[in-house]
C-alpha cells in the first residue's frame, strides 16, 4: 500500500516538474520568438515618456489611428519618412507615429531621438536645395531644375540644368553660380545672383541647315524668395545672360534676358 | 638706565608682534590662508581625498541610425495617346522626393515610338518620319500633392495603405523633330504593397501648341501608365 502511494506521488511530482519545465521553456522561447527581440540593437529603442504613442495605418494625419502604445512601454524606430515614423511596439504592432509623438520619448541613454532636420535658417545644418523652374527666356519657354549647396544661411552654391525648348532650336545650358540672400531670417527674402555657364543649340526642324553652336555664358540677377515653411520656398526672378559667340566675330556678345518662377525644398 | 631700554625694548617687540599678528588678515596676497578650520570638520585637500580613486569608465553607447526614406524611384509602362498622331507604347523612370507629409517633388523621363507610317502635315507639306523622329522623348518636373490618403482591404485580414493624388508641372516633348513645352496635370493612386513597394496607376496630360496646317492649336498628350516604385 505504502509503495503504491509514494509511486503515486513519484508520478504527480515527475508531470508537475514536466509541466512546470514546459511553460518556462515555451515562455522563453515566445519571448525569443518575438521580432521586437530579434532586432533589439538593429533599431533605435525607445521608452514612451509622453502620455501615449499613437499608431497611424499611414504616415499622414488623416490616416487613422488604430492603436495606442501606453507611458513607459518600449518601441523601436524602424525608419523615418518626412515627419512620420514608422515603429515597431513590444507586441511587434507596427504603426506611424508623427514626429512630435517621437519627441516626447527616450532613448536607453536618457537622451531624446536626435532628429536632424533641415532648416534654411540653421547655421549648423548646411543643407542641400534642389527645385524647378519655368518662365520665359528670350522669345521662349525655359524649364530649370538645380541644386544648390548652402554653405552658410546667405550664401548657396548652386548648380542648374537650363532647356528652352522652341521650333526651332534647343538651348541646353549648364550654369554655376552663387546666390546671396542677405535676410535669410525673413519669410520673404530678397536674393541676388550671378555665375556663368556653357550654352549648346541645337537646331530643329523649323531651321534646317542651321549649325550646333557651343557659346560660353555669364548671368546675373535678383528676385524674390517665399519661404512656405523651413524646407519648402517659391521664388521668382529676373535674370540677364550674356553670351559669348566666337562663330560670330562681327557681332560676339549676345544679351538675353529671363524671368522665371518656381519651387525649391531643403533636404 | 639699562632697565628703562630693556623695557623700552621689550615694549616696542611686542607691539611690533601684535601688528605682525594681524598683518595676515591685511596681506591681500595671503588671503587662501587665512581660512580658519571650523568645527564641521577638516577642510584640507588632503582630509576629503577619498582613499581609493574610483576608475569610471563611461560606456559609450552607440545609437542606431534612423533611416530615412523620402526617396522613391518608379518605373513604368502604359499608353501615349499623342494628337493627331495616334496611340503607342510609352515607358517612363520616375524620381519622387517627398518633402512633407502630403507634398512631393518628380522628376520624370519617358520614351515612345510612333509607327513607321506616321507623318505630320506642317503648313499644308505632308512630311514622313524619319527612324529618329520617329522617337518622342518627354520629360517633366512636378509638384505633387496626397488629396486622398486611405486604405484598401484586400479580404477580411489584409489592408494597405493607398493615397490619391494630384500633380502638375512643366516639361517639354521631342518628337518629329521639334521641341515642344508642355505643362501638365496628372492624377495617380498610389498603393503601398509593403514598407518599401509601391505600386501606381497614373493618368497624366501633357498640353503642347502645335501647328497643324499652318495654324496653331493646343493638342493633349495624354499617357495613362501602371508602375511599380521602391522607396530609399
Amino acid at each position: 500500500m505504502a509503495g503504491s502511494m509514494r509511486r503515486l506521488i513519484d508520478t504527480v511530482a515527475g508531470a508537475l516538474v514536466l509541466i512546470v519545465a514546459s511553460l518556462v521553456l515555451g515562455t522563453a522561447h515566445a519571448e525569443m520568438s518575438r521580432q521586437f527581440d530579434r532586432d533589439a540593437g538593429r533599431y533605435v529603442e525607445v521608452t514612451v515618456t509622453g502620455p501615449y504613442l499613437e499608431f497611424h495605418t499611414g504616415p499622414g494625419r488623416r490616416y487613422p489611428v488604430f492603436h495606442v502604445v501606453p507611458r513607459g512601454e518600449h518601441v523601436q524606430v524602424l525608419f523615418r519618412r518626412t515627419d512620420w515614423f514608422k515603429v515597431r511596439d513590444e507586441r511587434d504592432r507596427q504603426g506611424w507615429v508623427r514626429r512630435e509623438q517621437i519627441e516626447q520619448t527616450l532613448m536607453a541613454n536618457g537622451e531624446t531621438v536626435p532628429l536632424e532636420d533641415p532648416d534654411r535658417r540653421d547655421v549648423d545644418a548646411l543643407p542641400w536645395i534642389a527645385g524647378a523652374e519655368s518662365g520665359r527666356l528670350a522669345h521662349g519657354w525655359s524649364l530649370d531644375g538645380f541644386v544648390g549647396y548652402s554653405a552658410t544661411p546667405r550664401l548657396t552654391l548652386q548648380f542648374e540644368g537650363v532647356h528652352s525648348p522652341s521650333r526651332y532650336y534647343d538651348r541646353f545650358m549648364g550654369l554655376a553660380g552663387i546666390v546671396q540672400t542677405p535676410r535669410p531670417d525673413w519669410r520673404v527674402t530678397p536674393f541676388l545672383e550671378a555665375g556663368g555657364g556653357i550654352s549648346v543649340t541645337h537646331a530643329n526642324i523649323g531651321s534646317p541647315g542651321m549649325p550646333a553652336a557651343r557659346e560660353t555664358v555669364g548671368y546675373y540677377g535678383a528676385g524674390l524668395r517665399w519661404a512656405v515653411n523651413n524646407r519648402f520656398e517659391f521664388r521668382i526672378h529676373e535674370r540677364s545672360y550674356l553670351l559669348s559667340r566666337a562663330s560670330h566675330p562681327n557681332d560676339p556678345n549676345e544679351a538675353m534676358n529671363e524671368w522665371k518662377a518656381g519651387f525649391a525644398f531643403y533636404f | 638706565m639699562e632697565s628703562r631700554l630693556r623695557v623700552l625694548l621689550l615694549i616696542s617687540a611686542s607691539l611690533l608682534m601684535s601688528g605682525c599678528a594681524h598683518l595676515p588678515n591685511m596681506w591681500p596676497f595671503h588671503r587662501h590662508s587665512s581660512a580658519t578650520p571650523t568645527a564641521n570638520g577638516p577642510t584640507s585637500a588632503t582630509d576629503t581625498a577619498p582613499i581609493v580613486e574610483p576608475e569610471i569608465v563611461r560606456p559609450q553607447i552607440k545609437v542606431p541610425k534612423i533611416r530615412n526614406s523620402n526617396v522613391e524611384f518608379t518605373v513604368s509602362g502604359g499608353l501615349l495617346n499623342t494628337e493627331p498622331e495616334g496611340t503607342y507604347f510609352s515607358g517612363d523612370l520616375r524620381g519622387t522626393y517627398h518633402i512633407k507629409e502630403n507634398f512631393f517633388a518628380e522628376a520624370s523621363v519617358g520614351v515612345s515610338k510612333l509607327r513607321a507610317s506616321s507623318f505630320v502635315n506642317r503648313a499644308g507639306q505632308t512630311q514622313i518620319f524619319t527612324n529618329s523622329q520617329r522617337r518622342v522623348l518627354d520629360y517633366s518636373l512636378d509638384l505633387g500633392y496626397d488629396v486622398l490618403p486611405g486604405e484598401a482591404f484586400f479580404g477580411h485580414n489584409k489592408s494597405f495603405t493607398t493615397a490619391v493624388y494630384v500633380v502638375g508641372g512643366v516639361g517639354a516633348l521631342h518628337y518629329a523633330g521639334d521641341s515642344f513645352f508642355a505643362p501638365n496635370v496628372g492624377l495617380g493612386y498610389r498603393l503601398l504593397l509593403s514598407d518599401r513597394i509601391a505600386a501606381h496607376v497614373d493618368v497624366r496630360d501633357a498640353v503642347t501648341v502645335k501647328d497643324l496646317l499652318g495654324q496653331k492649336h493646343l493638342a493633349n498628350n495624354i499617357e495613362s501608365t501602371i508602375g511599380l516604385s521602391v522607396f530609399f
